[in-house]
């Protein structure tokens, strides 16, 4: 029998669900592999030993007196330390935040609790879920290697199983890249699927939190949770939340996946491109038809992500501003350009975005979903700046968002799942994307490619 | 305020060159070397103001050093470089997103 840590969501909830396996083996297996490898992987913040704990010995309680709450009973997650949990440190990264702890938790949180998961502690995001300079996590899959982020935390716990899943948040491409680079899988929702009342703010309309894990069912499983409407969060739409677990069918015959002709595959690392070019065949396989569509707005989209995050971003920090000596040099110099922001380029920026859901709208009359390498490139060396692609030298912080903005900037659902590793032993991951409160279809496509191929049982070797 | 910033109205303090900001950005690891690639035609030869810079932040509200000036204007310069790509379009018939409701769109 293999170590409980390395186990899924799913594999777990059915051994905790027959009490074969008690949520206090499971979090004591979890909470061991934490101390014996964070300390070089480095991917939490706060460890919340004492409060995991009690949790799990409530759990085993509850499940051996016939009180079973369903899959994610007894199942321990950590969270991205932007995320409020009552009586937990919750420092977002930053020194400005190294003694806050909240009074109350997130509404994911008091979701994940209702549904009875063990909450193992914070895992290590960019200061502020900004900036460049990554944290000290490193990427289980070359400890040299950047996870990625702004979740890279999150990513290096799930992959190196010092956590069950995980959530992170998403402005830019901050669960999609750290899941591609670690190997793992990262859904971003629709935006207002999911509540973010209680998950620090960055960019206010282009913020997600959302799963990230270690297979597609276990993305279903958690989007189940924490899915749906919020009086506490405006943002939040009051759409039904389908049962994601029952689109996980395996089957897609008749999906018509659409390839972009425009941003999406330009510079790529010939192994990222084959890898995709390989993964789009197995879906052809199992009968998806192929179209390509177009989006040449997109040319414009870096400019308008750019307007919107730094003027929104530079908002929030508004309350910290007296303090922005003790940010990092790139936080600060990011947030201080927010101030430089004409009014006109943000609503211009809005206008781009209304354009490119237009854009997307056409699309998806032909086909119905999107597919594209999550990020151009595998993982970089920390502290790399630029990287070769072919004879063409690209930024790498230009390249790790190219392929994951647009969806914030459009809000619609997009999955990352592993396709494949370089050469060099590094992950590859595959981008699907879909219409708004479509979940059900990206999930369905990627639990088809996953059950097909076997990336996803890949582990690093640590 | 817009004016302000805008190229025609920026004669006072040291011109920035376009290298200088690529300079800045790499230091501060702000902007990748693609983004360097993509800067607005005629960036090389627009200038900033670090007066303005400081007249901007002083608007805003927040304080800014000398020094903080000088190291901020060629980032700020860089940005709307790229940021102005957007004033190419014509999206007056387009309304801007303002209330960001996906379930309310159709489909």
């Amino acid at each position: 029998m293999a170590e409980l840590y390395s186990y899924t969501v799913g594999q777990l909830a059915e051994l905790i669900r027959r009490k074969q396996v008690s949520p206090v083996e499971v979090t004591k297996s979890v909470l061991d592999r934490i101390d014996q490898l964070d300390g070089r992987i480095k991917s939490y913040v706060t460890v919340s030993r004492d409060e995991a704990m009690e949790s799990a010995q409530e759990a085993e309680k509850a499940i051996m007196a016939g009180k079973y709450l369903g899959p994610l009973h007894g199942i321990p997650i950590s969270l991205k330390d932007n995320v409020l949990t009552k009586g937990i440190l919750t420092t977002y990264g930053s020194k400005v935040l190294s003694d806050f702890v909240p009074t109350y938790d997130a509404t994911i949180v008091e979701r994940f609790k209702q549904a009875g998961a063990v909450i193992l502690g914070k895992t290590n995001p960019h200061e502020f879920a900004w900036g460049v300079f990554s944290p000290p996590t490193k990427n289980p899959w070359d400890l040299e290697g950047d996870p990625g982020g702004s979740s890279g935390g999150s990513g290096a716990a799930v992959a190196a199983d010092l956590a069950i899943a995980s959530i992170g948040t998403d402005t830019g491409g901050s669960i999609r890249i750290p899941a591609s680079l670690c190997g793992i899988v990262g859904l971003k929702q629709t935006y207002g699927r999911v509540s973010k009342f209680g998950v620090m703010a960055h960019s206010y309309s282009l913020d997600h939190a959302g799963p990230m894990t270690k297979n597609v069912e276990d993305a279903a499983l958690l989007l189940q949770a924490i899915a749906g409407w919020d009086p506490k969060d405006p943002s939040t739409a009051n759409v039904p939340v389908p049962n994601y677990s029952r689109a996980l069918t395996g089957k897609i015959r008749g999906i018509r996946l659409g390839i972009p002709k425009e941003h999406f595959y330009a510079d790529l690392d010939p192994e990222v491109q084959q890898a995709v070019e390989k993964a789009i065949n197995v879906l052809q396989r199992l009968g998806a038809s192929v179209e390509e569509f177009s989006m040449p707005h997109l040319k414009y989209g870096l400019a308008a992500i750019l307007a919107v995050e730094l003027t929104s971003s530079t908002t929030y920090h508004a309350r910290y501003m007296k303090r922005i000596n003790e940010y990092q040099p790139d936080v600060r110099t990011l947030v201080e350009l927010g101030l430089f922001m004409l009014a006109t380029d943000y609503l211009k920026a809005e206008q781009l975005r209304r354009v490119l859901i237009n854009e997307a709208r056409e699309a998806f009359k032909r086909v119905d979903v999107m597919i594209t390498p999550t990020e151009p490139i595998t993982a970089w060396k920390t502290g790399q700046a630029t990287i070769k692609i072919g004879a063409k030298e690209v930024s790498v912080l230009d390249a790790s968002w190219r392929n994951t903005f647009p969806y914030n900037l459009t809000g619609l659902p997009a999955i990352s799942v592993p396709c494949g590793f370089s050469k060099a032993g590094l992950p590859i991951g595959l981008q699907i994307a879909g219409k708004p409160f479509d979940e059900e279809t990206i999930l369905r496509v990627a639990h088809a490619y996953e059950v097909n191929t076997d990336w996803h049982l890949k582990k690093p070797s640590l | 305020m817009d004016q302000e910033v805008g190229k025609n109205n920026l004669t006072e303090g040291p011109v920035v060159s376009r290298r200088a900001v690529l300079q800045i950005l790499a230091t501060f690891g702000v902007l990748g070397g693609g983004m360097f690639l993509t800067l607005a035609p005629g960036a090389e030869t627009a200038e900033l103001s670090q007066e303005t810079v400081k007249r901007v932040a002083e608007l805003a509200g927040v304080e800014l050093t000398e020094a903080r000036v000088k190291e901020l204007a060629p980032a700020v310069k860089g940005i709307h470089a790229e940021i102005s790509k957007l004033r190419e379009l014509d999206l007056s018939d387009i309304d801007p997103v303002t209330i960001f409701s996906l379930e309310k769109e159709k489909w």
